[in-house]
């Protein structure tokens, strides 16, 4: 039926064989080059992303001044700790309570829990946005002390928030108050700077807010204050 | 005169035609072999000129990650902070304190002969006090300022739970109160 004359038809021998190389050489070479060329298009554009985002995260981080970051952060953990520290809050409720002019006359403590939280996950009660410590404190003082200590407990290192106010009179006409108070904290974040994370720069609103915490009253010197008063007995000094 | 006739001019003529064709052919394959050979060569030349550049923004990527990596410290102050930051932030807008200094002064102004025993105050802005009433004339004062409130802002709810008369003519008295939002 097809007859073909291999004399007759040689003149096309030599296309056709071209034709076959190329077609051979195209499935064998050319096309998994392409194949290559589209993966290293995808890896260069990778790569372009990443060094962008390096190259900001860089400029960012040598826009940064060491010492004032140190301070700014000294300032934040001051007021939001890394862990329920139960001494420091006892020492600060104590002062607290003193220089608003009225007696401490005791504290109480429940649902403690891990104390060492650095790492530990904080656990979150009632859509709270922090993780709290809560402190029963007994105070004696007149309603004005009260007020004092109230107001002063705004501003001070850590933060902390009143939750209940209960005033009592006793016989003495002197009243006295339990004031439930939650000590805020925050344990550190899981992962600290992934490299190719961008740097998220702090916005004006949580400027506003170191602004607002430099302002806040921080007690110093345990020490040298229970030395002063002559009250002995921390019981948390470790 | 002897008169000749050519009786191979259609044979040649075919081969000429067909010698045509085949140069044709040739220099058409030899068009197509060298096209593909610049193809096939343009196509090397875009690889290797990827991965030149591939290799480039590597060691560029490698040397800020270097540079990065020197700055690890401040890197994990500035995350630090920004945590912190971002959840005072939030606590700070989202805080509804209310006012307890405002509760406690609202009650240091009451009618003479009104007693307060006890005070308590959530931070939810709720309110429950209690005390004594000499006379019945004080504690009619004493009320009678709630209800003033009602025009005013601290207070949205108040309740008198009870009220308990006393063998020598006091009044004890247990009022519930719900603060404003804007308290």
């Amino acid at each position: 039926m097809f007859n073909i004359n291999l004399k007759e038809n040689k003149i096309f021998l030599v296309p056709v064989v071209i034709l076959f190389l190329i077609l051979l050489a195209s499935l064998t070479v050319l096309r998994p080059k392409i194949s290559d060329i589209f993966k290293a298009r995808r890896e260069l554009n990778s790569n372009r992303r990443q060094l962008t985002i390096l190259t900001e995260k860089l400029s960012t981080l040598e826009g940064l001044a060491g010492v004032e970051l140190n301070e700014k952060v000294d300032d934040v953990l001051r007021v939001l700790p890394i862990e329920k520290d139960v001494a420091k809050n006892l020492f600060v409720l104590k002062r607290l309570a003193l220089d608003s002019g009225l007696v401490f006359s005791g504290m109480n403590l429940s649902e403690v829990g891990e104390i060492s939280t650095g790492a530990a996950k904080p656990k979150l009660v009632g859509g709270a946005i922090l993780p709290s410590l809560a402190f029963d404190v007994l105070v004696i003082g007149t309603q004005d002390k009260i007020k004092n200590f109230l107001v002063n407990l705004k501003s001070v290192s850590p933060l902390m928030k009143v939750v209940q106010l209960s005033t009592t009179q006793r016989k003495e006409n002197v009243p006295e108050s339990t004031v439930l108070i939650e000590s805020f904290y925050l344990p550190l974040p899981k992962t600290i700077g992934k490299l190719v994370v961008p740097i998220t720069p702090i916005s004006r609103e949580e400027e506003n807010v170191l602004v607002k915490i430099s302002e806040f009253k921080i007690f110093k010197d345990e020490e040298e204050f229970y030395f002063a008063t002559g009250i002995k007995g921390n019981p948390f000094s470790f | 005169m002897k008169n000749e006739i050519n009786f191979l001019s259609g044979q040649r003529a075919d081969s000429e035609k067909k010698a045509k064709i085949s140069r044709i052919a040739k220099i058409a394959s030899f068009i197509v072999l060298i096209t593909y050979f610049l193809i096939v060569g343009a196509v090397f030349s875009y690889w290797a000129f990827l991965n030149n550049q591939i290799e480039k923004t590597s060691s560029q990527i490698t040397l800020k990650k270097d540079k990065i990596e020197d700055l690890k410290e401040i890197e994990s102050l500035q995350v630090l902070l920004k945590q912190r930051l971002s959840s005072l932030n939030k606590f700070f807008r989202n805080d509804k304190r209310p006012n307890f200094v405002s509760f406690l002064s609202y009650f240091e102004d009451i009618p003479q002969g009104v007693k307060i025993k006890n005070f308590m105050a959530v931070n939810t802005g709720e309110l429950t006090v209690s005390g004594e009433s000499s006379n019945v004339v004080a504690l009619g004062e004493f009320l009678d300022k709630f209800k003033e409130d009602g025009t005013n802002s601290l207070f949205s709810n108040v309740t008198l739970s009870t009220l308990d008369r006393q063998e020598n003519g006091s009044y004890m008295f247990v009022i519930f109160l719900e603060a404003k939002d804007n308290v």
